[in-house]
């Protein structure tokens, strides 16, 4: 039911998208933001999804919020609109069905990336041009920073893991050793 | 009816007793004469002798020939009873020796029976003991070998985690961006060559 719903929001946001020819990209790191904003803030997730909350001090609260955090005009009203339906509390699935949606859209797919070290901007066209090559769809790498793999780096796209890492061959070699 | 209580027998004992009495009168009047024995005298006692007789045949005989018909009849029914008992007795006795003679060979069957029952057992025992040593041996055998693999294994896992350990640590301390740099295109030609 909460899936259907988030699907609903999330189709109704691409739409607006489409329609006022907004930047795909933008808008999810956009959304992404808020969601990170109402993880680091408990309480103000909750005033702001709570329905004992008068509608109109949750949304002048949302309005602070989306000021705050310089969202696009698309942007501002879907997240209002979140707020004044008592929708806050869907607000991962949503990101997740708009980001499903979004990559259909485009003819993408999206992979998370976790390296040791930083990432150059030549390091990530390189990987994602390796797997644009693999899947034959455009890659679009999410980039994690992850120190305990020691070096290299391990990719998730399209539900499959491809471990490149100093750990990971670390880990296959004591397997090894230990089968003898 | 009891043989003093017959009319017969009554007449017979009276009979006797008047001639012991008459004998007896005779007897005393003979004392004075004793010594003027004769022919005579003889001839009356003989006479006397048959009279008694035959009084006692005509009146003490039926009744006397009955109580010995009666007396022999009861003692030949006592004679069979005795047989009888006597066979009856003979025949217990002959079952009791045929009982005990087979109590014997019974007892003996028995002996027998238990004996070998008591080695079949002995028997049994002996190889389900062995069997059990048998089997004890080869668990202790297989759980030694178990043992030795799981004691390797773990020597083998420890060493393994020694030297990777030692390895992580090393690489951490060595490793350069131009390690980085040269594993991200390894990771990316190999990225393109899986199929």
């Amino acid at each position: 039911m909460s899936k259907a719903l988030a699907t609903r929001y999330a189709k109704a946001l691409v739409e607006n998208l489409k329609e006022h020819k907004g930047d795909f990209e933008k808008a999810y790191s956009e959304i992404k933001k808020v969601v990170q904003a109402l993880g680091a803030d408990p309480r103000l997730f909750r005033y702001l999804s709570q329905p004992v909350v008068p509608r109109r001090d949750r949304l002048e609260m949302g309005k602070v919020l989306v000021e705050d955090l310089g969202l696009s005009p698309p942007l501002r009203n879907f997240v209002l609109i979140l707020i004044e339906k008592e929708r806050v509390a869907f607000l991962d699935m949503i990101i997740e069905e708009f980001r499903k949606l979004v990559d259909e859209v485009l003819g993408q797919v999206r992979g998370r990336i976790r390296t040791a070290r930083p990432l150059t901007s030549q390091d990530l066209a390189l990987l994602s041009g390796s797997f644009q090559e693999l899947v034959g769809k455009k890659v679009v790498l999410e980039v994690e920073e992850e120190p305990s793999i020691i070096g290299g780096v391990v990719a998730l796209v399209g539900g499959v893991v491809f471990d490149g890492s100093v750990k990971g061959n670390l880990e296959q070699i004591r397997e090894k050793l230990i089968e003898g | 009816m009891g043989i003093l209580e017959s009319k017969a027998v009554r007449r017979s004992f009276l009979s006797l007793f008047l001639f012991f009495l008459f004998v007896g009168i005779a007897l005393a009047g003979e004392g004075e004469e004793a010594h003027h024995v004769s022919f005579m005298m003889e001839a009356f006692r003989a006479i006397n002798f048959v009279i008694f007789v035959f009084l006692l045949y005509k009146f003490a005989g039926q009744p006397v020939k009955n109580y010995f018909k009666e007396r022999v009849h009861s003692i030949e029914v006592a004679l069979k009873e005795a047989r009888e008992a006597q066979e009856e007795a003979q025949r217990r006795a002959k079952e009791c020796a045929e009982k005990v003679k087979g109590a014997e060979v019974e007892l003996k069957g028995l002996l027998y029976q238990a004996g070998k029952e008591r080695d079949e057992q002995v028997e049994r025992v002996r190889e389900e003991t062995e069997m059990m040593v048998e089997r004890i041996r080869e668990q202790a055998g297989v759980a030694a070998d178990l043992e030795v693999k799981k004691a390797r294994k773990e020597l083998q896992k420890e060493a393994a985690e020694l030297s990777v350990g030692m390895a992580e640590r090393l690489l951490k301390e060595s490793f350069t961006d131009k390690d980085q740099e040269r594993l991200l295109k390894e990771y990316a030609t190999k990225i393109k060559g899986v199929h």
